[in-house]
């Protein structure tokens, strides 16, 4: 059957609806709660997890070698986030519930905790309110791959995992100037990270066993088991070298916080690109539209071809035309909402170029109902769009076209009969780029979520840019604040 | 093959109807387009749960009139009876699986209007009573 008169069963507003409000995340999230906690009552429960509305709060890992820091920058995680921070240790002190009275008799016998005991403890705190309306970031668990599994098994897993790697020489050198402050529990190092409060530095202690064949013995039981954790969390890792100052291990972090993961959400790209004259739009556009299967659209195009079909609004569009005048944003509107309201561009996503031009256009665009998901801007000095544009020429003959300097022509005599397209000579393009630069910073104020693109490389380099940008999902930021 | 946890959940989902849960709310939001899609779920559960209590009021997004619609559409002469053509097709249009195939009139190919409102209603019940049935 020809795609665009298939009948559509969903009406094509729920799926704008739809992503904007992640339901198909809430269902995934929801099926997988009942699945695991297998309730006698799902009805109660399901009321109970939607009422939590707890489906953006962090729930990190943080993992890595003895002395990588992982203390630091969990701590800046937290203070940032206002996320509770959690640590095996900190699980034992704070509770007096029975759990850790039991765990604390393993402890007294010097014995190592089960693994189920953990997984309780772990699972508890993650109960209480803190963790539940602010998210959690856990420091240093799992240690084990059993105790990974576990973990899984109860249906705790992380969003993000940061795995702080640095060279042992290093590790057991930092673990060497190790000072700790028994009231804050901050870690401090005597060359590295000295505390300026005399105060502070008093009160510094030293940690137990801090020597160099404690160290190692703590790296190897690290390297043992650390593969088998990664293994566990190989989707959602980011691995950080921590060998490098504090502030900067921790922007790293941050900026992999705030990415979200991908989802298998169904996902009709609704793309709109916009740029100055020469900028790529059309090769961008093509691009994507043969690699995602979505349908390319022009206002330039549907204007053609409403003209050439005769059509009632061809006729209307006429006389714009060829008098060379502006053609009214409603025509342009209704044209472009017949375009985009037919069943291929609805199932499968469109990319729109050369509107809206006016900020107008894009309100009126969105209040269509029309909003786009994914927004570029395809960044191009003005002078290069010059280089690009003026320096083109075709072969009448042949058809092919030429640039003079990245792509010329091969013989003198084709040289000769190359032609400048009209549009093509310096006052034009200026007079373009003009028209697009009185309008660029006010379209960029209505697309707060659009991605800026340097397009002056290869077309191939912008276009992997530009995918990158489409198939993840934006990032999102963590309690408003910039770095 | 499915591993005892996969056969396990399976079973669950099924015992609780909860696929056809998801599927009852997705309609009402298909229908609703509510701006806060969380609380309206909540609020659907929650009347689920009554419905579950009391046996009647079950959330649906069809109602008498609507059924008394349909057969006034299938009925535009007004004769008071359908076909049993007609009555399958309305009875999937509603979303209804399980029905009587052969109700009353069904030999003469004549459905009235009783017949066939009953049938919906009691159809309808069932599919959205979606929460574990007490034998």
């Amino acid at each position: 059957m020809d795609a665009t008169k298939k009948p559509l069963r969903i009406p094509p507003e729920f799926t704008t609806y739809a992503e904007r409000h992640g339901i198909f995340d809430l269902y995934k999230r929801l099926i997988e709660r009942v699945i695991i906690n297998k309730p006698e009552d799902p009805l109660e429960f399901l009321i109970e997890e939607l009422k939590k509305d707890n489906d953006d709060v962090p729930a990190i890992l943080i993992h890595g070698p003895p002395a990588s820091g992982k203390r630091t920058i969990a701590k800046l995680v937290c203070s940032k986030l206002r996320s509770a921070h959690i640590t095996p240790q900190n699980i034992l002190e704070d509770d007096v519930s029975p759990t850790v009275a039991r765990a604390k008799e393993y402890l007294a016998r010097k014995e190592e905790i089960p693994t189920a005991l953990w997984v309780e403890l772990i699972q508890n705190r993650l109960k209480l309110f803190d963790c539940v309306k602010k998210g959690w970031v856990l420091e240093g668990f799992p240690q084990t791959r059993e105790q990974a599994r576990a973990l899984q098994t109860v249906g705790i897993h992380p969003k993000h995992f940061v795995l702080l790697d640095a060279p042992d020489t290093v590790l057991i050198e930092r673990q060497m100037g190790k000072r700790i402050d028994p009231e804050t529990e901050n870690v401090y190092h005597t060359t590295f990270d000295w505390p300026n409060d005399p105060e502070l530095v008093n009160r510094l202690v030293e940690p137990d066993d801090n020597n160099e064949d404690a160290m190692v013995n703590r790296l190897v039981v690290y390297h043992r088991h650390i593969d088998g954790i990664l293994d566990c969390y190989s989707k959602v890792t980011k691995k950080i070298n921590a060998d490098q100052p504090k502030s900067d291990v921790f922007s790293q972090a941050w900026t992999f916080l705030n990415s979200q993961l991908r989802t298998a959400a169904p996902h009709t790209p609704r793309i709109v690109i916009l740029g100055p004259t020469g900028s790529g739009k059309k090769t961008q556009a093509a691009l994507l539209a043969s690699k995602y299967h979505c349908v390319s659209v022009s206002t330039g195009q549907l204007v053609k071809e409403a003209i050439a079909n005769e059509s009632k609004m061809g006729e209307a569009l006429k006389p714009y035309v060829e008098r060379d005048m502006m053609i009214p944003d409603n025509l342009i509107l209704n044209l472009l909402k017949d375009r985009l309201c037919q069943i291929d561009c609805v199932s499968r996503g469109w990319v729109l170029r050369g509107f809206p031009t006016t900020r107008e256009q894009a309100e009126n665009l969105c209040s269509a109902g029309f909003e786009p998901n994914r927004t570029f801007f395809l960044d191009v000095p003005n002078d290069s769009v010059i280089e690009r544009l003026v320096l083109r020429t075709t072969d009448p003959i042949t058809g092919e076209r030429y640039h003079e300097l990245y792509n010329p022509p091969r013989t003198q005599e084709i040289k000769d009969r190359c032609r400048q397209h009209v549009k093509d000579t310096e006052e034009e393009v200026k007079k373009r780029l003009a028209s697009y630069q009185a309008y660029a910073s006010e379209i960029a104020d209505f697309y707060e979520s659009a991605q800026h693109v340097n397009a002056d490389q290869d077309p191939h380099t912008v276009f992997e840019c530009l995918e990158s940008m489409l198939v993840n999902p934006l990032p999102k930021r963590y309690g408003g604040g910039d770095q | 093959m499915a591993t005892q946890g996969e056969e396990e959940a399976r079973d669950y989902l099924e015992k609780h109807r909860i696929l056809d849960l998801f599927n009852n709310i997705t309609a009402q939001l298909v229908f609703n387009r509510p701006e806060q899609p969380k609380r309206f779920m909540i609020e659907v559960i929650e009347r689920l749960r009554e419905a579950r209590t009391t046996q009647l009021d079950y959330p649906c997004i069809f109602d008498d009139s609507n059924i008394i619609a349909i057969f006034g559409m299938l009925d535009p002469t007004k004769k008071g009876f359908i076909t049993l053509a007609q009555y399958k097709e309305a009875m999937s249009i509603l979303g209804v699986k399980s029905y009587d195939e052969y109700p009353s009139g069904a030999e003469s190919d004549k459905i009235a209007q009783d017949t066939f409102v009953r049938e919906a209603k009691h159809g309808l019940k069932k599919s959205s009573s979606t929460f574990k049935q007490v034998p």
